[in-house]
């Protein structure tokens, strides 16, 4: 029998193990991997602004944590831009300023005489068990366009990986779809947040990829991989999570990504050494 | 004859890339020389390795006869404006003082005759108004300039300097040259990576040429620049 | 007395991160802070499997050689420069998420509670107290990282001109003998002991933020060392007695206000810094357009005189008041008769400007 609770948080998870697999491609080829961590750390005030303002709404605290991750984002550019400071160091006070920030509201938040609040630390560290209904319905309404978007746009993010010339000859500005992807992101990342938590969300966006990038030999592959990578990885920690006492599902999701990563690497070129040697 | 710099069989790899093959050299003391070559074909690295800045494959190589480690202190270097980072909060006196800084050794201080020649280096390079200035203020040219005094202050016996010529205005070349070659007056051996092939023949006295391999040495009276310098630049590299 | 306690331990943990912090943002790794709090924090947890008790001081030193240990395998990743950041930020997720596994596994409901180790609890630092051969020496977190402080201090000290030299031009630091990788190495591991002992106070992610915001700031104010090294200390210590004066009168997280008030005053310096600051840069910005357009105007006119005297048409008249005001122009090299003359010497000025 199918536990409709193991259901909905299966779905979810294969969801958002997909669609963080296939943008994530986009960020390990760009070499931007700490740019979601960035993202994911700079949600948190805006989760705690959207419940402030409209109560624990899913769609609200989704609205409002992209908005959060883009405005820290936008800020890192725009101070690393602006000054002759690096961007490790903007980008890791910026992680770290807005978490605090967002700490200050949660224990505002937590004063205040109303329930329901304590779901909000699942957002740190995400709670796959608190995943509902509604989550799934947002990943669908959001993750499902967004793929879209991608595959419809597959020229334009192809050229922005590789070959920024062809945006160039097309009166496409780089800087823009730049933007665009690193909006997706951030809703990616905000539709992450209950299952998976700020802290861990962009190693879920990041270890897929990195273990597709060893084995495909075209973007398209990798990007296919990667969302299939993530989606396996999402439903077999969900499992494990659901069957296992006292294992949280975030952290065993992107545990199992990572360790396909890291193996990925390891392996991948031995096994191409021995392809081409004929040997295989 | 000791040598100011004598290489046998160098060769330097990137990866599975020959950078460098079977290099020798012999550049006398006292002599200011050149070395060209294409770009990418090796005259970086043929100093970086000679200075162990980059690892060789294979090859000897004696400063005055002996081992880099022996005659350390010994060797000013100049390194590539590319090299350094620039918004570093330093100030001109601060950076030429580091000339000293070798020979004073771990832990301790510089010492006040340090200072002294600190500034005096600056004077001659023509920066003494700049001295408390944070570099990161200073146009590339005077940059230059200050890395040459903390080269004064080092009191070397052997120059080397990785395309000092590279993106520096007029006033700043000249005064380049001016120090270069009084140093060379006093018995000093100047090494250049170069690249400007016009100007080759008034600076320098002595020509290294490479790309990949040794093109040519020797002193550029006694060689046919006409020859050698089409000959250096058009070779393709190294014979797999 | 315990107030004065709770603010004495917020304003030396404060110092204690922005000193190793500063060395750590001007040689480009301010990113390791962030990384040392991941591995720290499983460096924690396994310690606490084997010892079971976590008052136990073998905590503090299995944090230590955890933090040690991954920042030494960062240190010879550096040099192997493969991307090896992919790899390396997986490895920290990995060890992240396995502590996280644990906590929740094993810890149950001790003192190793997620909230705890993300933010830490200063508030209670003042309770913690230090007691040697029964002499009641003050917060424990006061004591531990004011020691950890004073060796910041003393390394930046005694190998003054090595780190400065090391990180500035490291290729000539080796060259004359010097090893910018020992200096790594010390730095490293002083970051680790530094967060290791402010995690307990402030928590993860926190430490990081007192590790880069002083220090850029301090970066944004001056460009002399030795100015940036004292400015960083007094922002350090600023920002942590706002935060925590901010949280009592909110009563919020202690650490998220000292992070946020570090933050804010990192954004004011940044937009009103004297002469560096965004609002002065835009303003430089157009006065030195107006200048450049002023500029090409007479040079264009010098450039195409055709006798002694260059005429300037009535509407340039007020280029030439704004320079007769900035006084690039003397009198008797402009004649103002009807339309303004050029005359020679003015125009040999203007081609020297």
């Amino acid at each position: 029998m199918i536990d409709s609770v193991l259901f909905v948080i299966g779905i979810a998870a294969v969801l958002i193990g997909g669609v963080s697999g296939a943008l994530g491609t986009v960020m390990v080829l760009r070499k931007r991997s700490l740019l979601g961590d960035a993202i994911a750390h700079a949600t948190l005030p805006g989760v705690a602004i959207a419940y402030l303002l409209f109560g624990k709404n899913p769609l609200m605290l989704v609205i409002g944590a992209s908005v959060a991750g883009i405005i820290g984002v936008a800020l890192v550019v725009l101070i690393t831009n602006t000054t002759r400071l690096r961007t490790d160091v903007v980008m890791g006070m910026m992680l770290a300023v807005f978490f605090g920030v967002g700490m200050v509201l949660l224990t505002y938040i937590q004063k205040l005489p109303t329930t329901g609040q304590a779901g909000l630390m699942s957002f740190v560290f995400g709670q796959a068990a608190a995943v509902v209904w509604d989550d799934v319905v947002l990943l669908l309404v959001f993750g499902l366009p967004i793929i879209g978007i991608v595959m419809l746009a597959w020229p334009v993010v192809h050229a922005f990986c590789f070959d920024q010339a062809w945006l160039q000859a097309r009166g496409l500005s780089g800087f823009a779809v730049d933007i665009v992807v690193m909006f997706l992101i951030s809703v990616i990342v905000a539709l992450g947040l209950p299952m998976v938590g700020a802290l861990l969300m962009s190693a879920l966006l990041i270890a897929p990829a990195v273990a597709a990038r060893q084995w495909a030999t075209s973007m398209s592959g990798m990007m296919f991989l990667a969302a299939i990578i993530g989606a396996s990885c999402g439903i077999a920690g969900a499992y494990v999570s659901a069957t296992f006492e006292r294992i949280p599902t975030g952290p065993t999701i992107v545990l199992l990504c990572v360790f396909i990563a890291l193996l990925s690497l390891v392996i991948a070129p031995r096994w191409r050494a021995m392809v081409n040697r004929g040997a295989v | 004859m000791t040598m100011a710099l004598s290489v046998r069989d160098l060769t330097v790899a990137y990866g599975d890339t020959p950078v460098l093959w079977d290099i020798d050299a012999d550049i006398p003391i006292g002599c200011m020389a050149a070395i060209i070559g294409p770009n990418g074909a090796g005259k970086s690295t043929f100093i970086k390795a000679a200075l162990e800045l980059t690892p060789k494959l294979t090859g000897e190589v004696q400063f005055f006869g002996q081992p880099l480690a022996a005659v350390r202190q010994q060797i000013a270097y100049v390194p590539q404006r590319a090299a350094i980072d620039w918004d570093f909060p330093i100030t001109v006196e601060e950076v030429a003082v580091m000339g000293a800084y070798g020979q004073r050794g771990w832990f301790r201080r510089p010492r006040k005759e340090d200072y002294q020649r600190a500034l005096d280096s600056l004077e001659i390079v023509g920066l003494g108004q700049y001295r408390t200035r944070p570099i990161a203020q200073l146009s590339g040219g005077q940059q230059q300039r200050t890395f040459l005094a903390r080269a004064l202050v080092q009191q070397a016996d052997i120059w080397i300097l990785d395309e000092p010529f590279q993106g520096v205005d007029a006033e700043t070349e000249r005064a380049l040259v001016t120090v270069l070659h009084g140093l060379k007056a006093k018995g000093k051996t100047i090494i250049a990576v170069h690249h400007d092939l016009q100007t080759l023949p008034r600076y320098f006295d002595y020509l290294f040429a490479v790309n990949a391999r040794r093109v040519a040495e020797g002193y550029i009276k006694d060689i046919r620049l006409d020859e050698v310098i089409p000959q250096t630049f058009s070779l393709v590299g190294v014979p797999a | 007395m315990i107030l004065f306690d709770l603010f004495m331990t917020g304003v030396i943990v404060s110092l204690a991160c922005a000193l190793p912090g500063l060395w750590l943002m001007l040689r480009g790794m301010s990113m390791l802070s962030d990384a040392l709090t991941h591995s720290v924090l499983l460096g924690i947890v396994v310690t606490y499997l084997f010892v079971g008790d976590v008052a136990s001081p073998w905590m503090f030193v299995g944090a230590v050689v955890s933090g040690v240990i991954t920042a030494l395998f960062i240190e010879r990743l550096q040099h192997r420069k493969v991307s090896a950041d992919a790899a390396v930020g997986l490895v920290f997720a990995g060890m992240f998420s396995v502590a996280i596994i644990l906590i929740t596994q094993f810890a149950g409901d001790t003192h190793l509670d997620l909230d705890a180790v993300l933010l830490g609890e200063i508030v209670f630092a003042p309770f913690d107290r230090m007691v040697i051969a029964g002499v009641d020496l003050g917060p424990r977190a006061l004591f531990m990282n004011a020691l950890v402080f004073v060796l910041s201090a003393l390394f930046m000290w005694v190998f003054w001109k090595e780190l400065v030299f090391t990180t500035f031009d490291a290729t000539s630091a080796v060259l004359v003998g010097f090893s910018p990788a020992i200096l790594s190495t010390g730095l490293v591991v002083l970051s680790s002991l530094t967060v290791v002992t402010a995690f307990d106070a402030v928590g993860a992610i926190l430490v990081v933020a007192f590790m880069t915001a002083a220090p850029a700031s301090a970066f944004l104010l001056t460009y002399r060392l030795k100015t940036m090294v004292w400015l960083t200390m007094f922002l350090a210590i600023t920002a942590a007695l706002l935060g925590i004066w901010g949280a009592m009168w909110l009563d919020v997280s202690v650490s998220g206000a000292m992070a946020t008030a570090a933050g804010v005053q990192f954004g004011m310096i940044w937009l009103f810094a004297p002469s560096r600051g965004l609002i002065a840069h835009a303003f430089e910005r157009r006065t030195l357009r107006y200048e450049v357009q002023l500029l090409a105007h007479l040079m264009h006119h010098v450039s195409h005189k055709h006798d002694d005297h260059t005429s300037l048409a009535p509407s340039s008249i007020a280029y030439v008041s704004e320079l007769h005001r900035r006084g690039w122009l003397e009198n008797g090299q402009i004649t103002m008769a009807g339309s303004a003359r050029l005359t020679e010497v003015g125009g040999r000025n203007i081609s020297e400007a």
